[in-house]
C-alpha cells in the first residue's frame, strides 16, 4: 500500500472514532492521538522522502501510485509528492495537531467540532497528496465546506453573516476553477492521446497557448480566492474574525495556502507561457494586495482583524512571488507559505488564549500583560518578530528570497513593484510594535488581570509545536530550501527558465 | 411472436399483476385488515423492483411499438427504486391517516397506475405509444394530488395540476400531429430518416417538446410546480419531483438520442436556452422562499436545469450522466422530502423557521437532511458531486464554456438555499425546538436506502461504469 | 543586566561568525561590499563621541552644564534626539493612519466589499422583482405555458431560421 494513503486512513478512522466517542472529555482525547499519529506520519513521510531523494531518486514525484476510478472518462486517483508538497503536509499536520491542543477547552457539541475540524483537515492532506485535477478539486471543496458549520455554530460575533460569506466566496472560487480545471482536462492529451487530469501528464502534453490565454485567469483567480486574492479577499477578515480559535489557526496557516499551492502547481505549472504574458496583470493585484492589506491591519484595533488583514498581507506575497516565475522568488514563495502557516496559526493560538481569559480582543482595552502572562506575551513576542522579517526566524529567509528574486527581473515593471511590496514590510513593523507595545508593555490596565491564570499544558504544547519550527526554519533553512529547489525543476523546465 | 416474447414486457406485466393482487386484496380483505394492505403491497413491489433487476432482454414488440433494451430496463429499474423508497416513505402517513378513512389502497394503486404509464412511454417504439404513455402517468398523478380532499390546498393543487397538464397534452398532440403531416409517420425509427429540416418539423418538435418540458418543470413551462408541491400530499410531491420527472427526462433523452438524429441543431439550441432559464429562474425563486416545500419544489426545478446540460452531447458520455444523475438525484431528493414529511407528520411544522435548533432535538434527522441538502448542492464526496461534475463535464466536452460557467455559477446560488437550511437546523438555537420525532421503521428504511445510496454511488465508480456501458446502444 | 551583557558580547562577535549561508535560502551569502572610509569615519567619530562623554561625566562637574548652556536650541534639540520620536509619531499618526490607511479601510469595506455584498443583493433583488411571475393564479400559468411555447417557435424558427 502506499505511504501516502496512510495520511488520509489515519484522519477518516479518527473521524471514524470521534462518532463513537460521546462525552466532554473523550472526543478531544481522540482528536489528539489521531493527529498525533498523523503528525508521526507527516514527520515519517519527511525522512522517507529525503532518504529517497538521497538515495538519488530524481523523478518529479516520489511514491506515486495511480488508481483507476472512473475509467472510461479517464479519471484516475493519483497520488505523490515532491519537496513542495511534502513540506506542506507537515505544515499541516503540526497546525492541525496544535488546532487540537488548543482546542482541549470547546465542550459545547465537542465531537462534532472535532469531526469538523479533522474533516477539513483531511481534505487539505488530500489535496496534498493528490497529483490529479479531479482529486484535487475534490479535496479542495471537502477542506472549504466544514468551515460553514465550524465558523457558523462554534464562532462568536456575526458568525452566521461571517460563515455564510467565506462559503458563498471560496464556493463561487471553485466554481471558476472547475471551469479551468475541465478545460485544462479537454485540451489535455496523455501518451494514449486520451484526456486526462493527471498533473504530469498534462505537463507531458502541453496545452494549446490559446487554451491556456482563457483558462490560466480561471485557474489562478479561482485558486486565488482562497489565497486571497485581491480583490476576492473580503471573506478572510470577516471570516477569520468570527471562526473559534482552532479554525482560524487551520484556515489561515493551511487552508490558504492551498491557493497559493493551486496557482502553483497548477496554474502555473500547466499554463507557463499564458503565466509568463499575463503576470504583469495580477503582478499589479497581488502587489497592490500586499500593502494594502498591511496598511488597512494598523488601523484595525481587533487582534483578529489585524492578524486578518496581516494573513491577507503575507498570502498576497505568496502569490505576488509566485508570479515572478523564477527559481530564487519560487523558492521564497514555498517557504512564506510554511513560515505563514507556523506563524499565523501561533498568533491566533495566542489571541484565543489571551480572548479567553480578559475577555476581550481589543488592543486599547489590553496593557502590561508581560507583567501577569509572560508565557503568552514572550511568543506572542516572538510571533510578531517572525511576522515582520526578524533574522533568524522564519519569515527573514522566506521574505528575503521573495524580494530578491523578484529584484532579479531587470526591467523597471517588477522593480517598481518589487520596492512597493518591501516597503509593506515597514507598515507590518508598525502594526506588529504598536500591539506589542500597548497590549503587552506598560502598566497594568485592569486590576483584574493581575489574578489571571498562565497558560495551561495544552496551551503550551500547542504554542511550542508551532515556534519551533518557526525557530528551526529560521536558523537551519538549507534542508528546507533544498527540498523545495530540487522540486522547481520541472517547473522551471516548463517556464525555460531553469 | 411467440409467447416468450411477452417477456420482454416483464416489467410490465409484474406491475400489472401487482396492481390486480392488491386489488382483490382490497375487495376481499375486510375492514378490520384492511391496515395489512400496507405491508403487502410493500412487499410485493419490493419484490416486483427486485425482480426487475433480473435477465435483461432487448428486443420488439407489436411491430416496434413496443421496444426494450439494456438501458430502457435499467431505466425502469430506476424509476422502480424511486418508487418504492415514495412508497416506503408513504407507510406511517397512509396509515395514519388512510387506514382510517379506508382510502390507502387506491394510493398505492394510482402510484402503480402512473408508474404503468411511464414504462409504457419509455418503451414506446412511436409517438402515439409515448402520448398514451404520458397521459397514463399524468391523469393518476392529478387524482394523488387532490388525495387530501379535505384540505383546500390539496383539492387546489389536483385542479391546478389537471388545467395544466390538459393544456400540456394538447400541445403536444398538436405537435405530434404537425410531425405527422409532415413526415407521414409515427415510428420513431422512420421519423428521423423522413425529416427534411424544414419549419412545419420544428413546429412541430417544440410543441411536442412542450409537453415534456412540462413534465420535467422547465422554464417557461413549470409555473404549477410550486404551487401542486406545496398542496399536495408530500408523498406525491417527491413522486412528481423525482419519478415523473425522471421518466419524462428519459423519455425526451430516448427521442433525442435514440434514434436517428432529430433536428439536432434545434435541440441543442432549445435546451442550451432553456438550461440557462430554467438554472437561474429555479434558483432565484428558491431564494426567497421559508416553506420547506416550495424551496424543494423550486430548487427541482433549478435541477431540471442542470439536467439539461447533459443533452449537450449526444455522445455516450453526455447520455450517462444525465441517467447517472437521474439515480443521484433521485437519493437526494427523496431523503430530503423523507425529512420534511418526518416532520410535518408528527409536528405539522413545514417552515424553515421552524427547523431552528432541530440538531440538538433530532440528530439524525438533522444529519440525513444535511447529507441530502450538500448531495442537491454538489458537495463532495457525496454523490450529487459527481453527478454534476459529470454534466458539467458533459458541457465542457461540447465546447460551451459560456454555459458551464453560468451553470457553475448557479450551483454557488442554489448553494445558498441549501446552507439557509443547514443554519436552522445547526447554526439557530431555539426556545422551543421542535421535539424529538421517532419516524416509523419503513421511513427509515426509506432514509436508510437513500442516504446509502448519497454516500455510496459516487465514490464507488462501479456504478457510473455501468451506466456507462449501458449507454453504448439506446 | 545580564541579558545585556550577553547581547553585547554577541553583538561585538556576532558579524565574524561565518554562519551566513546557512540562513538564506539558496546558499549564497548575501555579497555586501564595504565603503572603508565611510566604515573607518563613522567607527572614529562614534568613538571619539563616547570618549568625549567618558571624559565629560566620569566625574560630576559644571562643565556639562556650561556647554549645554553655551549651545543652546541644539543641545535642546539633541536632548529630544533631535525630534526623532515625534517625527515618527507624526509620520504614522498623521501620514500613514490619517493619510494611507484610513482611506484604504474606508475603500475595502465600502468599495471592495461593498461589490461584494451588492452582488449577493442584486441577486436578491432580482429574485424579489420576479416574484410576480408566480401569481398562483391558474389562468396566468396556462397564458405562460403558451406565450412561452410561441415565444420558442418564434425565436428558433422566425428569427434562428431553423
Amino acid at each position: 500500500m502506499n505511504m501516502l494513503l496512510l495520511l488520509l486512513i489515519i484522519p477518516a478512522l479518527t473521524v471514524g472514532g470521534l462518532l463513537f466517542s460521546n462525552g466532554k472529555r473523550l472526543p478531544r482525547m481522540v482528536a489528539a492521538v489521531g493527529m498525533s499519529l498523523q503528525f508521526a506520519a507527516a514527520c515519517y513521510l519527511v525522512l522517507a522522502y529525503l532518504q529517497e531523494r538521497a538515495a538519488g531518486n530524481t523523478a518529479e514525484m516520489l511514491f506515486t501510485s495511480s488508481y483507476e476510478w472512473f475509467k472510461y472518462l479517464n479519471i484516475r486517483f493519483d497520488l505523490g509528492v515532491d519537496g513542495v508538497s511534502v513540506s506542506l503536509i507537515l505544515l499541516t499536520a503540526i497546525v492541525t495537531l496544535a488546532g487540537v491542543f488548543i482546542s482541549w477547552r470547546v465542550e459545547d457539541l465537542a465531537k462534532e467540532f472535532f469531526v469538523s475540524l479533522i474533516l477539513l483537515a483531511t481534505g487539505v492532506f488530500g489535496f496534498f497528496i493528490s497529483i490529479d485535477l479531479f482529486s484535487m478539486f475534490l479535496f479542495y471543496e471537502l477542506a472549504v465546506i466544514p468551515m460553514y458549520l465550524l465558523i457558523g455554530i462554534w464562532g462568536s460575533g456575526p458568525r452566521e453573516y461571517a460563515a455564510m460569506k467565506l462559503t458563498l466566496m471560496l464556493m463561487a472560487g471553485s466554481a471558476f476553477l472547475l471551469v479551468g480545471l475541465l478545460g485544462l482536462y479537454f485540451y489535455s492529451a496523455n501518451a494514449a492521446d486520451q484526456h486526462t487530469f493527471n498533473l504530469l501528464e498534462i505537463a507531458r502534453g502541453g496545452i494549446p497557448i490559446e487554451a491556456q490565454r482563457l483558462f490560466f485567469p480561471l485557474t489562478f483567480v479561482g485558486f486565488g480566492v482562497l489565497g486571497a486574492l485581491f480583490p476576492f479577499h473580503t471573506w478572510s477578515p470577516d471570516g477569520h474574525a468570527s471562526a473559534p480559535t482552532a479554525v482560524s489557526m487551520l484556515h489561515a496557516g493551511v487552508l490558504m495556502k492551498l491557493g497559493g499551492y493551486g496557482c502553483f502547481r497548477v496554474a502555473i505549472f500547466l499554463m507557463p507561457e499564458a503565466a509568463a504574458e499575463m503576470s504583469w496583470f495580477f503582478i499589479i493585484l497581488t502587489g497592490s494586495c500586499v500593502i494594502y492589506a498591511a496598511t488597512h491591519a494598523i488601523l484595525q484595533t481587533d487582534l483578529k482583524y489585524i492578524n486578518a488583514y496581516s494573513s491577507v498581507s503575507h498570502c498576497g506575497l505568496v502569490l505576488f512571488a509566485i508570479l515572478m516565475l523564477n527559481e530564487t522568488a519560487l523558492t521564497g514563495a514555498v517557504l512564506q507559505m510554511i513560515s505563514h502557516g507556523l506563524m499565523t496559526a501561533l498568533f491566533f493560538a495566542l489571541i484565543g488564549m489571551l480572548y479567553e481569559r480578559t475577555h476581550t480582543r481589543i488592543v486599547q482595552e489590553m496593557g502590561g500583560l508581560l507583567k501577569v502572562l509572560p508565557f503568552i506575551s514572550a511568543v506572542y513576542v516572538i510571533a510578531g518578530l517572525a511576522s515582520l522579517g526578524l533574522p533568524g526566524l522564519s519569515g527573514f529567509v522566506a521574505e528575503l528570497s521573495i524580494f530578491v528574486g523578484a529584484f532579479e527581473h531587470p526591467d523597471v515593471f517588477h522593480r517598481v513593484w518589487t520596492i512597493l511590496a518591501v516597503s509593506a514590510i515597514v507598515v507590518t513593523a508598525v502594526y506588529i510594535l504598536r500591539v506589542v507595545g500597548v497590549m503587552l508593555m506598560g502598566p497594568i490596565k485592569e486590576p483584574a488581570y493581575a489574578a489571571l491564570p498562565g497558560a495551561f499544558w495544552y496551551e503550551k504544547t500547542g504554542a511550542l509545536l508551532l515556534i519551533l519550527p518557526i525557530v528551526g526554519m529560521g536558523l537551519l533553512p538549507l534542508w528546507l530550501a533544498d527540498m523545495i529547489q530540487f522540486s522547481l525543476i520541472p517547473l522551471l523546465r516548463a517556464l525555460g527558465v531553469g | 411472436m411467440k409467447w416468450d416474447d411477452l417477456l420482454l414486457m416483464r416489467h410490465e406485466l409484474q406491475l400489472l399483476a401487482v396492481i390486480l393482487i392488491v386489488t382483490c386484496a382490497e375487495i376481499y380483505l375486510s375492514g378490520r385488515d384492511k391496515s395489512r394492505i400496507i405491508p403487502l403491497s410493500l412487499a410485493l413491489f419490493g419484490i416486483h423492483m427486485a425482480a426487475g433487476w433480473l435477465w435483461p432482454a432487448e428486443g420488439e414488440l407489436f411491430g416496434g411499438m413496443y421496444r426494450t433494451n439494456g438501458l430502457i430496463h435499467l431505466m425502469k429499474n430506476i424509476l422502480d427504486v424511486g418508487v418504492l423508497i415514495v412508497l416506503l416513505q408513504t407507510g406511517g402517513w397512509a396509515r395514519k391517516q388512510l387506514v382510517p378513512e379506508n382510502r390507502a389502497s387506491e394510493f398505492f394503486l394510482l402510484i402503480w397506475s402512473s408508474l404503468l404509464g411511464m414504462y409504457y412511454m419509455v418503451s414506446a417504439g412511436d409517438l402515439l405509444m409515448v402520448f398514451l404513455g404520458l397521459e397514463l402517468s399524468t391523469l393518476p398523478v392529478a387524482a394523488l394530488a387532490a388525495y387530501e380532499v379535505l384540505k383546500m390546498r390539496s383539492a387546489e393543487a389536483g385542479i391546478k395540476f389537471i388545467l395544466t397538464a390538459g393544456l400540456a397534452s394538447a400541445v403536444t398532440l398538436m405537435g405530434i400531429s404537425l410531425l405527422y403531416g409532415s413526415t407521414g409517420t409515427f415510428v420513431l425509427a422512420d421519423l428521423g430518416k423522413q425529416m427534411q429540416g424544414n419549419s412545419l418539423e420544428a413546429l412541430g418538435f417544440l410543441f411536442f417538446f412542450a409537453g415534456i418540458a412540462f413534465k420535467i418543470s422547465l422554464v417557461p413551462f413549470h409555473f404549477w410546480t410550486p404551487d401542486v408541491y406545496e398542496g399536495a400530499p408530500i408523498s406525491v410531491a417527491a413522486y412528481l419531483s423525482v419519478i415523473s420527472k425522471g421518466a419524462a427526462v428519459f423519455i425526451l433523452m430516448i427521442l433525442l438520442m435514440g434514434f436517428a438524429p432529430l433536428l439536432t441543431d434545434l435541440w441543442v439550441n432549445v435546451l442550451y436556452l432553456l438550461a440557462i432559464l430554467t438554472m437561474t429562474i429555479g434558483n432565484l425563486f428558491a431564494l426567497r422562499q421559508r416553506n420547506l416545500k416550495r424551496l424543494l419544489a423550486y430548487s427541482a426545478v433549478a435541477q431540471a436545469g442542470f439536467i439539461m446540460l447533459g443533452f449537450m452531447s449526444s455522445q455516450q458520455d453526455g447520455k450517462a450522466s444525465i441517467v447517472y444523475f437521474m439515480l443521484v438525484y433521485l437519493f437526494s431528493n427523496l431523503a430530503a422530502f423523507g425529512v420534511v414529511q418526518t416532520i410535518e407528520l408528527h409536528t405539522g411544522k413545514e417552515d424553515m423557521s421552524d427547523y431552528e435548533g432541530l440538531y440538538r432535538t433530532n440528530p439524525r434527522l438533522s444529519l440525513v437532511m444535511l447529507l441530502a441538502l450538500f448531495s442537491l448542492a454538489g458537495i463532495p464526496p457525496l454523490a450529487g458531486f459527481f453527478g454534476k461534475f459529470f454534466l458539467f463535464m458533459t458541457v465542457a466536452s461540447a465546447g460551451y464554456y459560456l454555459l458551464l460557467t453560468i451553470a457553475v455559477i448557479n450551483t454557488v446560488i442554489s448553494l445558498y438555499y441549501y446552507l439557509l437550511i443547514v443554519r436552522a437546523m445547526f447554526l439557530r438555537k431555539s426556545d422551543n425546538p421542535l421535539p424529538l420525532v421517532t419516524s416509523d421503521g419503513w421511513m427509515r428504511a426509506g432514509l436508510v436506502i437513500c442516504v446509502a445510496g448519497i454516500v455510496v454511488l459516487g465514490v464507488a465508480s462501479g456504478v457510473y461504469d455501468a451506466i456507462y456501458a449501458l449507454c453504448a446502444h439506446l | 543586566m545580564g541579558p545585556l551583557v550577553v547581547l553585547a558580547a554577541l553583538s561585538v562577535v556576532g558579524g565574524f561568525i561565518p554562519f551566513g549561508h546557512y540562513v538564506s535560502s539558496d546558499r549564497q551569502v548575501m555579497a555586501m561590499h564595504m565603503n572603508m572610509s565611510i566604515a573607518v569615519t563613522a567607527s572614529v567619530v562614534s568613538f571619539a563621541g563616547i570618549m568625549l562623554a567618558m571624559w565629560l561625566y566620569r566625574r560630576p562637574s559644571a562643565v556639562p552644564a556650561q556647554i549645554a548652556g553655551s549651545l543652546g536650541s541644539l543641545y535642546q534639540s539633541a536632548k529630544n534626539k533631535f525630534y526623532i520620536d515625534e517625527i515618527y509619531m507624526g509620520v504614522t499618526k498623521k501620514v500613514l493612519f490619517g493619510g494611507i490607511a484610513t482611506p484604504v479601510a474606508w475603500f475595502d469595506r465600502h468599495i471592495v466589499d461593498g461589490t461584494m455584498n451588492a452582488i449577493a443583493n442584486l441577486t436578491a433583488r432580482i429574485s424579489s422583482v420576479i416574484k410576480g411571475m408566480q401569481s398562483g393564479q391558474v389562468q396566468q400559468y396556462a397564458v405562460g405555458f403558451v406565450v412561452g411555447v410561441l415565444g420558442l417557435v418564434v425565436i428558433f424558427i422566425y428569427w434562428l431560421k431553423f
